[in-house]
């Protein structure tokens, strides 16, 4: 009677014990998505405003990544973690694509997540917002190159949330919790925004850590923006394109791995160019389709 | 003194005589008022049943005169033809190309020629 008894308490128990670890398991898997923590503080620059971002840890060394808004001052930032105040050092600020990468002298509390290489996988796919409050569930629809007739200089992802869009510099998550990019801005609607890639702060970041500064690559070649068709209306003397024997007319098909379909396109791969990194060019002159590799020099800062 | 008068008859005649002369008098004169003549005298032989013919005459008039009134010209709906006229839109802005992430209204880009 009392064996039975203990095997009927060992089965409360064994009951009990499943449905609390059931019930903790999501919470602790939440918990971990919750944050970030890191916010960063831009003051107004003159006649602007100031402008406020998550930060996010970068892989590798103890640094991070915020947006800093049109109209701010990106030399003087203020970081904190919490409500407590951090020392950080600008290491790099690029005014294209408006990424600032911070440093922060205690390692310990630098814990970044995994980075994917690129967001292309996940272009048009479920994903978490990374907040304070708790992740939030929202979706990326496709890439964007253009607003309102104004080409952008890097191609961005759509994002529509279920709810409020998050403050800018928030990581976007998969499932897995790799992040596939940071929001920078929202697109209007209450429920819209745009993210930079992670390919663009992992290109914008080789430079930064290396120069303080983004060094965009440089063929010697022209399009017209007003023209859809990504053709070549000039070729600069002494320049790559020109010694690999690019022609006027000839139409851009793809730059490395980017496929391009028109003027937008084009500008969007011209953005991940390395200086001194060999790309494959594929150009189609009359029917006959051609390929060079070119090898970008530095271009010159406007 | 020897008073001659003629007889009834030749009164009768004479009267005839007259009536007869005045209305080929009128005949000449005037062809409308001669027809409205033999009418009114068609009409005034008729003696009783002249109302039921008066009243005929007036109904026949009427509607002939219905019939052949001018009625209003019939508008007829023409098909709605084709206006040679193309909306033509205004033309788009020219495409800039912004050298930062700046998604301000009011930002401006490159316009034209690019070079990369």
């Amino acid at each position: 009677m009392v064996a039975l008894q203990n095997l009927r308490l060992g089965g409360v128990v064994r009951h009990l014990g499943f449905w609390i670890a059931l019930c903790i398991a999501p919470s602790a898997a939440q918990a971990d998505i919750v944050g970030p923590r890191w916010h960063v503080t831009f003051p107004a620059a003159p006649g602007g405003k100031v402008a406020e971002s998550t930060a996010v840890p970068m892989e590798g060394a103890a640094m991070l990544v915020a947006i800093v808004a049109n109209g701010a001052d990106a030399s003087k930032p203020s970081l904190a973690y919490g409500n407590q105040p951090v020392a950080t050092k600008v290491v790099g600020y690029d005014p294209v694509s408006r990424l600032e990468f911070l440093s922060i002298s205690d390692v310990s509390m630098h814990s970044p997540d995994p980075w994917l290489r690129e967001a292309g996988k996940y272009a048009n796919s479920d994903l978490l917002a990374r907040t304070h409050s708790g992740p939030i569930p929202c979706r990326t629809a496709g890439w964007i190159n253009q607003v309102a007739g104004k080409i952008l200089p890097l191609a961005l992802l759509r994002v529509t949330f279920d709810g409020k869009v998050p403050p800018v510099g928030t990581p976007l998550l998969t499932q897995q919790g790799s992040v596939v990019g940071i929001l920078f801005q929202g697109a209007g609607a209450d429920n819209m925004a745009y993210a930079i890639p992670a390919e663009a702060v992992h290109r914008v970041r080789q430079d930064i850590g290396k120069g303080g500064a983004l060094v965009r690559g440089w063929l010697g070649i022209s399009l017209r923006a007003d023209v859809p068709v990504p053709q070549v209306v000039r070729v600069l003397p002494n320049s790559p394109a020109a010694a690999a024997g690019a022609l006027p007319g000839d139409v851009l098909t793809s730059i490395g791995s980017r496929k391009i379909n028109d003027y937008a396109d084009a500008a969007n791969a011209f953005f991940y160019l390395i200086p001194g990194t060999p790309v494959k060019v594929k150009f189609i002159r009359g029917a006959q389709p051609l390929e060079f590799t070119l090898t970008p020099t530095r271009a010159a800062e406007k | 003194m020897r008073e001659e008068r003629p007889d009834e008859a030749y009164w009768q005649e004479f009267l005839c005589e007259f009536h007869h002369r005045q209305r080929v008098q009128a005949v000449e004169k005037n062809g409308f008022s001669a027809v409205f003549g033999q009418f009114s005298e068609w009409l005034s032989n008729l003696g009783p049943s002249k109302w039921a013919y008066s009243a005929g005459v007036a109904y026949a008039a009427l509607m002939v005169g219905f019939i052949l009134a001018p009625r209003a010209a019939e508008v007829e709906n023409q098909p709605p033809s084709p206006v040679n006229y193309q909306v033509v839109p205004a033309p788009a802005p020219p495409a800039e190309q912004l050298n930062q992430l700046d998604l301000n209204p009011s930002t401006q880009g490159d316009v034209g020629e690019q070079v990369f």
